[in-house]
């Protein structure tokens, strides 16, 4: 079935609201007879994907009553911001994220990684190893423009801890991998900056050339430890390079770019009207770059680790402190989780927009949603909130609720995605966050 | 060279061996052991691990201010990873995403352009005409890369950037070259690596331009200018003389106050303020601007103490001179320098606090009490946190998973003042250990609100500062205060915050006859602040490295 004509239509107006028309790269003269794959026999690109708020949720507002497929179960309060995407979704529940103290960073960190967190104090914290975004991009990001992609909405947090206080995504201890809040710099990054003339690009080539002439000498000089380092950073000018001579597939117009200044709130500041606005155009410039193929494996931080934005239309003026003061049923927490899983629909919504082959590009991800915690009071690890969106490419079960009976490692569920994505991996973590099984019952 | 040179510091840190090995058998002093137990702890080591630091988001501003002149927009850049407590312990560790590599390659080009795109700039900057003036590009290059590279380039790099500037159009080619100088690695990371020590095979003395580097980034935040290359370049670095002789003249710039503000900053957790949220309605004399005024205070009470009064630094917990602006004066009950229609509202004074107020110190400025507290009430917890850390160098673990942080709300029959309530959190052994240790020092500033204004005690809620300092029993925070300008634990934290801010290292615990060698000469100062400074500068830790950060050859 094509029905590339649908496209230009949905991604009309996209970008900032304004009217513009998107080609998109895989035309169906590109796609086989059934939209499938490519016309030459290429699978369409799997993705995966992270998503990430903060101050955990209320297990028996968010946990579905029911287990099953389908109709067998149905959305808890909580998550009835997502009905219209349940034929995508998949609730984990009953699963323990093996963490000790270090609120939030310690959900966040673990989760990603599956080994306990480095670091003694409250402004060391930091992973052990790389996240599992990085392990996929590892594998899988060679073949796009950008190895992954890191976005952001809320950028409040306590500013003098450690990494995995700040970021979910990380290269390795103390290398973070920080979102970018600015969607005008989004932009710039996606589609903008590129050289317009041949001498321009000649002129960016031989900058690079020199810069990377420099790393090498570096690299040669040093022990180990820094040398890694430097590594890191020569593999960031290797990217700068690719992204030089990249082009977007044929059909891939760039919308108009985003205004400046469309940035997320940071501490006090009141999430609304700001955040929304940033949550969406976000949420549209990672369809564009999930459709167009610039990027494979991305991380979308809707809210840092021990988020402390403010939602005075509910009540309260910093998440993170109002969570652990709240007596009785928090109703103001409760339609604070509410109210990010609308935000989390907007997202999803916006990618089951934008069709590909004979689906849309939900289809091809594997998207992990989830939290710093359990229940914010006590900082709680078992029953670890957990969403699975997205079919990757065929792989995932989806539309199903699935309870652990026997407190199974939460981590096995970032292992089974990046698994589904087609990451080649033996196992992830060490220590009681390792994860060496996938988790059968998210398999088709 | 340098190795023979600083024996005298070398006799310091042997001559307090007693002293520590004394201070171990009190429970007070974190237990060295150096001396007491011969041969049960490693020997003494000088210096950290020799480590590539990458420049810190201000280092790196600063540094462009200097090649290219004020003025610049500079772009935002990868944030700075505070890990072991300030951006430069941190800037030795943190590994940089590529993401970050994207940030300084669009810093490069948007600064290029801004100066490239300015003849007037740009010849100020290149200092000639290239393709006009013989040997123009080569002699800005030789020099721009010397500035940038903190050493002379060697032929081979002076080659490469040669090579990039050559083409048709030469000002097009010199801002290739400048493109490119300021997203190399050689710019954006300090190499400080050493040279193996004849005397000691596990220790690494920094070179001349290493030392240059090291003494201009903790003292300017930024690199050496021409002049202290120079000085390094003739050998002028290699003993305490010619050291002290540049760092008087670093310090006596006001490059060297804003340099130390920024340790103050870190120091003092002043970013906290940057976003602080508190609900007007409670809080009345919260203005948009009012946190940036505590952050001023803070700053300027600190700065006058290292540079102008040049007091006993143990006196920042006790006097009651401080520096204010119209709305801080409000906030503290003081209108008097204020009143006056041509009056400044924004200008900072100096400012004599009644000597029967409650507020004094370091403790009683605002900035400290503000940023350690609650949205609404205030934070004993946080406030003893502080003091446990920032003043006494005491690690307090994070509350442990699985464990409800929230205090009861006062409902009926139950406690009632903050105080009562804490107390039975304390009556839980898992939160016990930690909170014994915090919250009996927070008390002591309970007579300030959320945003450090002094508030009355009443009937329902007394306000209760009583407590006790490990033993010590105070009656509020003016006593607290006291009691820390008299504890030795003090100024010992203070040159350890120094000494990891200035060597961008957490030190091992064999470097603590180094640290108590500074000490040791900050004490004999009469705690002055500047000294404490010099003595570190001269001294083993700041000028070995234990292990090569270089690789097999």
């Amino acid at each position: 079935m094509k029905v590339s004509l649908d496209r230009r239509r949905v991604l009309r107006g996209l970008v900032a609201g304004s009217a513009v028309s998107v080609g998109l790269p895989r035309l169906e003269v590109m796609l086989d007879g059934h939209g499938l794959a490519y016309a030459n026999g290429q699978p369409l690109p799997k993705r995966f994907g992270v998503w990430a708020f903060a101050n955990g949720v209320h297990s028996d507002r968010w946990v579905p009553t029911r287990t099953g497929v389908g109709d067998e179960w149905q959305l808890s309060e909580q998550l009835r911001p997502l009905a219209r995407i349940k034929p995508y979704l998949s609730v984990v529940s009953g699963t323990t994220l093996p963490f000790d103290g270090r609120p939030h960073a310690a959900g966040a960190g673990v989760l990603m990684t599956g080994a306990p967190l480095g670091g003694s104090t409250d402004n060391t914290f930091t992973v052990r190893r790389a996240s599992i975004d990085q392990l996929v991009a590892r594998q899988v990001g060679h073949a796009t423009a950008f190895r992954s992609l890191e976005l952001g909405v809320d950028a409040s947090a306590s500013p003098e801890k450690g990494t995995a206080f700040h970021w979910w995504s990380h290269n390795g201890p103390g290398s973070p991998n920080p979102c970018s809040y600015d969607c005008g710099q989004v932009f710039d990054r996606l589609f903008g900056r590129r050289p317009e003339s041949a001498v321009q690009l000649a002129d960016q080539r031989s900058i690079l050339d020199a810069v990377m002439a420099d790393t090498r000498d570096l690299t040669r000089m040093l022990g180990a430890r820094d040398r890694m380092r430097l590594d890191q950073h020569l593999d960031g000018v290797r990217a700068l390079e690719k992204q030089l001579s990249f082009r977007p597939p044929v059909g891939c117009v760039p919308p108009p770019r985003p205004a400046d200044g469309l940035v997320g709130p940071h501490n006090a500041v009141d999430y609304q009207p700001g955040g929304t606005e940033v949550n969406r155009t976000m949420a549209q410039l990672l369809a564009l770059a999930l459709a167009c193929d610039l990027t494979r494996v991305f991380t979308f931080q809707l809210l840092k680790p021990g988020s402390r934005v403010g939602l005075r239309s509910l009540g309260f003026s910093l998440y993170h402190d109002i969570t652990h003061k709240e007596p009785g049923d928090q109703p103001k927490c409760n339609a604070a989780v509410t109210f990010f899983m609308n935000e989390l629909a907007v997202l999803i919504e916006t990618l089951r927009a934008v069709s590909e082959g004979a689906g849309n590009l939900l289809d091809g991800c594997a998207i992990m949603a989830s939290t710093d915690c359990t229940h914010p009071k006590t900082h709680g690890r078992t029953d670890y909130p957990l969403l699975v969106i997205g079919r990757g490419g065929g792989t995932l079960r989806s539309n199903l609720h699935y309870q652990s009976r026997t407190n199974e490692n939460s981590c096995r569920v970032p292992l089974t995605l990046a698994r589904a994505v087609g990451a080649n991996l033996s196992e992830m973590g060490e220590g009681p966050g390792r994860a060496t099984e996938s988790l059968g019952a998210l398999l088709v | 060279m340098t190795g023979r040179l600083f024996t005298s510091v070398a006799v310091v840190g042997a001559l307090s061996l007693g002293a520590c090995a004394a201070g171990a058998r009190d429970a007070r002093v974190p237990a060295v052991g150096l001396g007491a137990e011969p041969g049960s702890l490693p020997p003494p080591r000088d210096g950290g691990p020799a480590a590539v630091r990458r420049l810190t988001a201000s280092e790196y501003r600063n540094c462009v201010g200097d090649l290219l002149g004020p003025g610049l927009v500079i772009p935002a850049l990868e944030e700075d990873a505070r890990l072991g407590g300030f951006s430069t312990t941190g800037a030795a560790l943190v590994g940089t995403s590529v993401y970050a590599v994207e940030r300084y390659g669009v810093a490069a080009g948007s600064l290029v352009g801004q100066v490239w795109g300015d003849p007037v700039r740009r010849r100020a900057v290149v200092g000639c005409e290239p393709g006009v003036d013989a040997g123009c590009a080569r002699a800005f290059l030789r020099r721009f890369l010397d500035a940038a590279f903190r050493r002379a380039p060697t032929d081979e790099e002076l080659g490469r950037y040669i090579r990039l500037a050559d083409g048709p159009d030469p000002w097009r080619g010199l801002g290739r070259a400048v493109t490119a100088v300021l997203q190399s690695p050689k710019f954006l990371y300090r190499l400080e690596l050493g040279r193996a020590d004849t005397s000691n095979p596990e220790r690494y003395a920094y070179g001349d331009d290493e030392i240059a580097a090291r003494l201009s980034f903790f003292l300017w935040g930024s690199g050496p200018d021409a002049t202290l290359r120079q000085a390094a370049r003739r050998g002028e670095l290699g003993d305490a003389e010619g050291v002290r002789r540049q760092v008087e003249r670093l310090l006596a710039s006001p490059r060297a106050r804003a340099g130390m503000r920024n340790f103050f900053w870190e120091l003092m957790r002043l970013s906290a303020l940057d976003h602080l949220a508190r609900e007007l309605r409670t809080f009345t004399a919260m203005t948009l601007t009012l946190p940036a005024s505590m952050q001023e205070e803070t700053l300027r009470v600190l700065e006058d103490n290292f540079f102008d009064s040049q007091a006993d630094a143990r006196t920042l917990f006790t006097t009651r001179q401080t520096f204010v602006n119209a709305e801080l004066g409000r906030l503290y009950g003081v209108t008097r320098p204020f009143e006056g229609a041509d009056v400044d509202d924004s200008r900072f004074v100096p400012l004599r606090l009644p000597e029967n107020s409650a507020r004094v110190g370091l403790l009683g400025q605002a900035a400290f009490l503000a940023a350690n507290a609650g949205t609404e009430e205030t934070s004993p917890t946080a406030r003893g946190k502080f003091v446990r850390e920032v003043l006494l160098c005491e690690d307090v673990a994070p509350p442990p998973g699985n464990v409800d942080t929230n205090l009861s709300s006062g409902r009926p029959g139950t406690p009632s003042t903050l105080r009562q309530r804490l107390e039975e959190h304390r009556q839980d052994v898992g939160c016990a250990r930690c909170h014994a240790k915090m919250d009996p020092l927070g008390f002591a500033f309970e007579r300030f609100d959320a945003i450090g204004e002094y508030r009355v005690p009443t009937r329902v809620n007394p306000l209760d500062t009583k407590g006790a300092l490990d033993g010590q029993p105070f009656e509020d925070a003016a006593a607290l205060s006291r009691l820390l300008a008299h504890d030795d634990r003090v100024p010992a934290c203070l040159v350890r915050n120094l000494y990891r801010y200035a060597t961008g290292h957490v030190e091992t615990p064999q470097e603590a006859p180094t640290l108590a060698a500074i000490t040791k000469a900050f004490a004999a100062s009469g705690y002055k602040l500047r000294d404490a400074v010099l003595a570190l500068v001269v001294s083993a830790g700041f000028r070995y490295a234990m292990g090569s950060g270089a690789g097999p050859q």
